[in-house]
């Protein structure tokens, strides 16, 4: 088969955040023409962020930007003038998805609607990214990642009971919305390709995190059973739950101990600890778990990580090591499956990122770089739409493009 | 163009082979999108109450019977599929799941990579039996390399992706990010691997295999992180509810108990709103706390002081306020307080779905809307083995009394 998933689709990037540049990373990796459009003036939002490569803050070195930016062009262009609302509508093509993450008021004003382009581009898709949809009454509320955690149900379920509850990593709910957002994209450009009608559709980032509780929301509808944060034990805390699921300190750091379809006996047999087969455990093992933990923790500490878990890997026992960004980086398993890329930059130097999310046996994942501000205006302004070097001059020093 | 459709993926088959949740919940999203998700079930059973996946918890008081049928999660994880049962190590049973799959669109597992292998359904097995199948497979650690055949479970993955490691209080060893983050990251990215290798076959012609690892999934979402070591050789802290620079930014107690709110200050301006808003307008003159910098280096001074404001109050009475005034704050929701939230009320985001032996089931809408036409969840989840002769004598033709005789289906529970 020739070429990528995605090859036939042109998307108009407009997005600043993590979600809209996670997204439309999704898109360019399976081969979506992806144009980036940034400000002229700032350069997209990602390129002002840290981490930088070598710790100097300068725009081309943004790590950000180098990863979530692969594969995509990038054209400089200000959707606050009508000359450059002109330039972009011209950009419109039967096949166009705009990705737009401005909060609903912003995206009103600049006119990255789906109403707006309907009348002469019905086919368009116009993906919405906010934290709190395009409807609703928290629609113009504004949220920073911390809060959408909170008001997603996501953030109560993380962190110490005793403490305030607890962020995750990174930028989940902003990533997570990105994820969604390529799939939701998806699923319009199908309907797209039964009906022929484009559509606006509308990712709430608060709302797709909410996902996040599991079943917690169930658990209180049906039973009012409140699940609460527990560290690093499972969240249901009912007495018949198995047990262990537990992250607990070995000799050389952490392990995250999880019962499967054996229970607690593939604990008693790893450990060779027939006091784990107790049967008041057994009956009840969550409801033991400080008492298991106590029994668990002198073997754990006198065997490593790799000792730990390649014994529990022939005992077929899910126990999970913890692992830090070096450990990971050095990871066999990675290794073997070549998840990690090295990507030449346009300056000769290469940059090692996790490159591959996806094995597609025919129409691959390709892992391109991200492009310098602007790269791609003459490609784009000249030979696409037609414009004289003169023209782009003129775009140029009215601040436009 | 056919007739209009109801729903994007109107017309595709799916044969569902996924288990426990990361795969449940990628295929109930195409459900929702309205494929035809057809799920393949054991007939030893859906497990009993308390089984080790942990989804199966107590079914609802004073409704004894059939709790397999009634349980939350897996309602919620497998809502508008179907459920057949087979017995695959049964030579008509496997000859059901062949037959089923040669009329599909797509074929979606997440097992430990040695299940498929142990049925003889490797790739070149699927692809002879219909040429243009998307098969995507979704397991812990991936189909090659020496991990291949580790079990996994969201929280161990949540541990060997990185998430648990970067996960913290500054003060605090590694902890898991929420409840079953690893599941759902998983779910979504495998929905769209499953949509994209369709719509290349829609457009392209050939199915093909697509392959994931959950762990790969989850080492993705530590990209920031990741990159600062493998460009830099930095390796990060664990930073609690901080904002690398803006500040304030925490969770803050409430009136209540375990009530709490979560805020970030952007800007100098907002700094001075909130002083005023806490009626402590002498803070915004500090010189301390004017600029950001300053704020963040001060603000194990500043926290202290919010909280004494947050404790007199409600979240929701500091969400709004402080909303008001653009600065960007959200209740901490638990889950009766996500349920009874007039946002998601308004946007209809927990649904009550009709169901024959529950009543009534709560499914959640996907985190996105279509202008064109509803993706909301409609159909309840199947009762364990619901559509078996349905699919068995209608779909496939197969004589199901002849299956039921060798042990390779059945029609009532064990």
């Amino acid at each position: 088969m020739s070429g990528q998933a995605l090859q036939s689709v042109r998307v108009l990037d407009t997005s600043h955040s993590l979600a809209g540049a996670n997204c439309t990373w999704l898109l360019a990796g399976m081969g979506a023409e992806v144009i980036l459009v940034e400000p002229p003036s700032t350069g997209n939002h990602l390129r002002s962020m840290g981490p930088f490569w070598g710790r100097t803050p300068q725009p081309e070195r943004s790590l950000l930007a180098l990863f979530y930016h692969m594969g995509k062009k990038s054209i400089t262009l200000d959707l606050r003038t009508d000359t450059g609302r002109g330039i972009f509508e011209r950009l419109v093509t039967p096949q166009t998805v705009a990705v737009v993450d401005y909060p609903p008021r912003e995206a009103d004003r600049l006119g990255l609607t789906y109403d707006t382009f309907a009348a002469r581009h019905p086919e368009i898709i116009v993906t919405s990214i906010t934290p709190f949809g395009r409807s609703g009454p928290y629609h113009d509320f504004t949220a920073s990642e911390l809060v959408l955690e909170a008001m997603s149900g996501h953030l109560y379920l993380t962190g110490d009971p005793k403490r305030e509850p607890l962020k995750s990593f990174g930028r989940q709910a902003l990533l997570q919305a990105g994820v969604t957002a390529a799939v939701a994209t998806l699923s319009a450009l199908f309907w797209r390709d039964a009906t022929g009608e484009g559509q606006e559709v509308d990712v709430a980032a608060a709302e797709n995190l909410t996902i996040y509780t599991g079943d917690a929301p169930h658990q209180w509808y049906t039973r009012q059973i409140l699940l609460r944060r527990n560290r690093s034990r499972n969240n249901k805390l009912e007495p018949k739950m198995g047990y262990p699921s537990n992250t607990l300190p070995c000799k050389d750091g952490y392990v995250h101990l999880r019962y499967g379809s054996g229970g607690l006996e593939d604990f008693a047999l790893l450990t060779n600890d027939p006091r784990l087969l107790d049967p008041r455990f057994l009956e009840a093992p969550m409801g033991h778990a400080d008492e298991i933990d106590a029994l668990l923790l002198p073997w754990l500490q006198v065997h490593t990580k790799a000792e730990i878990c390649a014994l529990a890997a022939e005992l077929r026992i899910p126990i999970g090591e913890v692992l830090g960004p070096d450990e990971i980086a050095a990871d066999p398993q990675h290794q073997a499956r070549g998840f990690f890329v090295e990507v030449s930059q346009a300056g000769g130097d290469a940059l090692r990122v996790p490159g591959l999310p996806f094995r597609f046996g025919e129409t691959p994942w390709d892992a391109q770089r991200s492009p310098a501000m602007g790269e791609h205006n003459s490609e784009v302004y000249g030979e696409a739409l037609g414009y004289a070097e003169d023209d782009l001059a003129r775009l140029r020093a009215e601040g436009v493009i | 163009m056919g007739p209009h459709p109801k729903r994007p993926l109107a017309g595709i088959r799916i044969v569902d082979l996924t288990v426990v949740a990361a795969g449940p919940v990628a295929t109930s999203l195409l459900a929702d999108l309205g494929a035809e998700v057809i799920k393949i079930e054991p007939t030893t059973g859906r497990g009993a109450p308390y089984s080790p996946d942990g989804l199966l918890t107590p079914h609802v008081p004073g409704t004894p019977d059939r709790p397999y049928n009634r349980a939350p999660a897996f309602n919620e994880f497998n809502r508008g599929k179907q459920s057949v049962l087979l017995n695959v190590t049964q030579p008509s049973g496997m000859e059901a799941l062949k037959r089923l799959t040669a009329i599909s669109d797509a074929l979606v597992e997440n097992f430990s990579p040695r299940v498929m292998e142990n049925w003889g359904l490797t790739w070149p097995v699927l692809r002879k039996i219909q040429p243009d199948l998307v098969y995507v497979s979704l397991s812990g650690f991936g189909a090659t390399g020496l991990y291949k055949h580790r079990p996994a479970f969201a929280p161990t993955i949540d541990a060997t992706s990185g998430m648990e490691f970067l996960t913290g209080y500054d003060d605090s060893g590694p902890i898991k990010p929420g409840y079953m983050f690893s599941d759902f990251n998983a779910a979504l990215h495998g929905a769209y691997a499953v949509m994209t290798a369709l719509f290349a076959r829609r457009r392209q012609g050939k199915g093909q295999w697509v392959e994931l690892a959950m762990r790969e999934l989850g080492t993705l979402m530590t990209a920031e992180a990741l990159l600062d070591f493998l460009a830099n050789g930095r390796l990060p802290q664990r930073t609690g509810n901080q904002h690398p620079w803006k500040a304030p930014q925490g969770v803050y107690p409430c009136r209540g108990e375990d009530q709490w709110v979560a805020l970030t200050v952007s800007t100098d301006e907002q700094w001075r709103t909130l002083c005023r808003l806490m009626g402590r307008e002498h803070l915004a003159e500090d010189q301390r706390f004017a600029l950001a910098h300053d704020r963040w280096r001060h603000r194990a001074e500043i926290d202290p002081l919010i909280a004494a404001w947050t404790r007199e109050r409600a979240p929701a009475e500091v969400m709004h306020l402080l909303q008001q005034h653009g600065i960007a704050a959200g209740a901490v929701l638990d889950a009766p307080s996500l349920l009874a939230d007039p946002h998601f009320c308004a946007r209809g985001v927990f649904r009550r779905v009709p169901h024959p032996e529950t009543g009534e089931d709560l499914y959640r809408h996907q985190g996105w809307r279509l202008s064109r036409c509803s993706i909301a969840p409609e159909k309840p989840a199947p009762r364990y083995g619901e559509h078996t002769r349905s699919v068995i004598e209608g779909l496939l033709g197969m004589d199901i009394d002849a299956m039921i005789g060798q042990g390779a289906t059945r029609l009532e529970p064990p």
